[in-house]
């Protein structure tokens, strides 16, 4: 399999093992998509977004010492967006529905942030 | 200490030099958001969110803001833009393909904010560059809305501040903002 | 201090009007023919037109400048107060020229980067308003636009109003803009300046001229 396609596979299992998330991005860290399931006209914006909300966050907790950004959570009165560092290659941006159990979500993305990052070095 | 405040906001298109310029105007050290770029731009970093500094004047503190340069972190624009009383927009003069995507850029902050915008032609130290007057007849600006800077200057910095000023009607006798013929600039 | 560029970034119809009120001449090379061909300007107009070493009658010169105006391939300088040799043989006021050959520039030059951003707002020039000189095809498109843009519109919004996909109207406004039909709107023309106090602004004018 290519690189292209381990990372949308990556995608498509973080979908199956949570029904709550309702979108994922992966995007380098300066926002240029890599793969998602968002649709062509929301993964360009989205994968941006991503990529602000991870570096913003990553200067916030460095620059008040709260240690290195393990997760940037923007919670809206229906749904979630979080984002998660992938290493230093990708980061990963998940929907979430506003039911949904955020141990859950956290644990399966961390996961997915984990085999991203070893995917592509 | 109670500080009065103000809020400038630079952009314009990646690799014009916002990044340093604001690092020559301000007096703190700048907070930057920056990652590593996977396309080529030039340079090995890009803004992803905002770059932050301050400057001072007595008891009167600039807040400075810049904007990443790409289209597609213009969903951060307006967000940085809020509160803004003026926007200096840099374009790099060496390179004119830019300058179609600097334009599109830049009439979506003139025709969306009612605050003077200053456009900074940088990289004057070079051999082969556009004059500040050919840049204002591309993006259609008079003149004294456009002047030549090296980012790396304090000084031009402070005259690119200085002249958003005058825009907006200070330090210029008697005429106004909108109208009129402003003095030259002090170089 | 040049004017210089790449066709593929930078098409010739956004050019000219840059030199309409300069002395001297264009250059431009072409890939596909080892010659380079000047524009001469003075006076507000294209005074000659040279190709192959020689200086072209106006109807072989219209053929050579129709040619560059579509071309998306090549590199252009400017070279100040260099004059054709021999007597002008033309004298075409450039705005007209542009307002002339820019009506049958196809709609495939325009470069994406060139189209307006969804949100940039738009409204009609002087021109636009009275809607003279519209080619057959654009004119029904600003009739139906006028009265949206009279105030000042952003794409996105009059995308919505005419019921048509933002993209196509991109490339109609940007059209209509070479046209100079349309223009961003200014958004300080068109709100009151309400901004910080003067006194702030003062205070920070007098702190950077130390003083008066």
């Amino acid at each position: 399999m290519s690189k292209q396609q381990q990372i949308q596979e990556v995608i498509a299992s973080l979908r199956e093992a949570v029904a709550d998330i309702s979108g994922a991005v992966v995007a380098s860290p300066d926002g240029l998509v890599l793969a998602s399931d968002l649709g062509e006209s929301e993964a360009p914006r989205a994968g941006a977004m991503a990529a602000t909300g991870s570096g913003l966050g990553r200067r916030i907790a460095e620059t008040l010492a709260v240690g290195s950004v393990e997760e940037v959570m923007v919670k809206g009165d229906n749904g979630y967006v979080l984002v998660y560092r992938a290493g230093d290659k990708s980061v990963l941006g998940v929907v979430a529905k506003g039911r949904a159990n955020l141990g859950l979500v956290n644990l399966e993305a961390r996961a997915a942030a984990e085999k991203l990052e070893k995917i592509l070095g | 200490m109670v500080w009065q405040r103000l809020k400038l906001v630079v952009s314009g298109p990646v690799g014009a030099g916002k990044t340093t310029f604001i690092q020559s105007l301000c007096d703190d050290s700048v907070v930057e958001t920056d990652e590593v770029a996977s396309e080529e731009i030039g340079k090995e970093k890009t803004t992803v969110a905002m770059d932050f500094g301050r400057a001072f004047f007595g008891d009167l503190e600039l807040f400075v803001f810049g904007t990443p340069g790409q289209e597609r972190f213009s969903f951060a624009w307006d967000v940085l833009m809020e509160g803004a009383f003026g926007l200096v927009f840099l374009v790099a003069g060496d390179r004119p393909a830019s300058f179609p995507a600097a334009r599109r850029m830049l009439d979506y902050f003139v025709s969306n904010f009612a605050v003077p915008v200053v456009v900074g032609v940088t990289r004057q130290d070079l051999p082969r560059v556009w004059a500040s007057e050919d840049v204002a007849a591309y993006l259609r600006l008079s003149p004294k809305e456009v002047l030549g800077l090296n980012a790396t200057s304090r000084a031009d910095s402070r005259r690119a501040l200085l002249r958003v000023l005058e825009l907006w009607g200070v330090g210029v006798e008697g005429e106004s903002a909108a109208e009129g013929t402003v003095p030259k600039a002090p170089q | 201090m040049p004017v210089f560029g790449d066709l593929k970034d930078f098409p010739l119809v956004e050019v000219l009007p840059l030199l309409a009120f300069r002395r001297g001449a264009l250059h431009v090379a072409m890939p596909e023919s080892s010659n380079v061909v000047t524009l001469y300007f003075d006076q507000q107009a294209i005074c000659g037109v040279r190709a192959e070493n020689r200086l072209l009658d106006p109807l072989d010169a219209l053929l050579v400048l129709r040619k560059l105006l579509a071309a998306k391939q090549g590199v252009f300088w400017f070279e100040q107060d260099t004059a054709p040799e021999g007597p002008a043989k033309l004298a075409w006021p450039v705005e007209q020229l542009l307002l002339e050959l820019a009506k049958e520039t196809d709609e495939s030059v325009v470069v994406s980067q060139e189209l307006p951003d969804p949100a940039t707002r738009f409204r009609l020039t002087e021109r636009g308003k009275q809607d003279a000189d519209v080619s057959l095809s654009e004119s029904a498109f600003l009739r139906q636009a006028q009265p949206f843009l009279e105030e000042g519109i952003s794409v996105a919004e009059l995308a919505k109003a005419l019921q048509v996909s933002g993209s196509f109207l991109a490339v109609q406004l940007h059209r209509l803009r070479v046209g100079g039909f349309v223009e961003p709107a200014r958004a300080r023309d068109q709100k009151p300046a309400s901004g910080p106090e003067t006194g702030l602004l003062r205070k920070l004018w007098r702190a950077l001229t130390g003083g008066q």
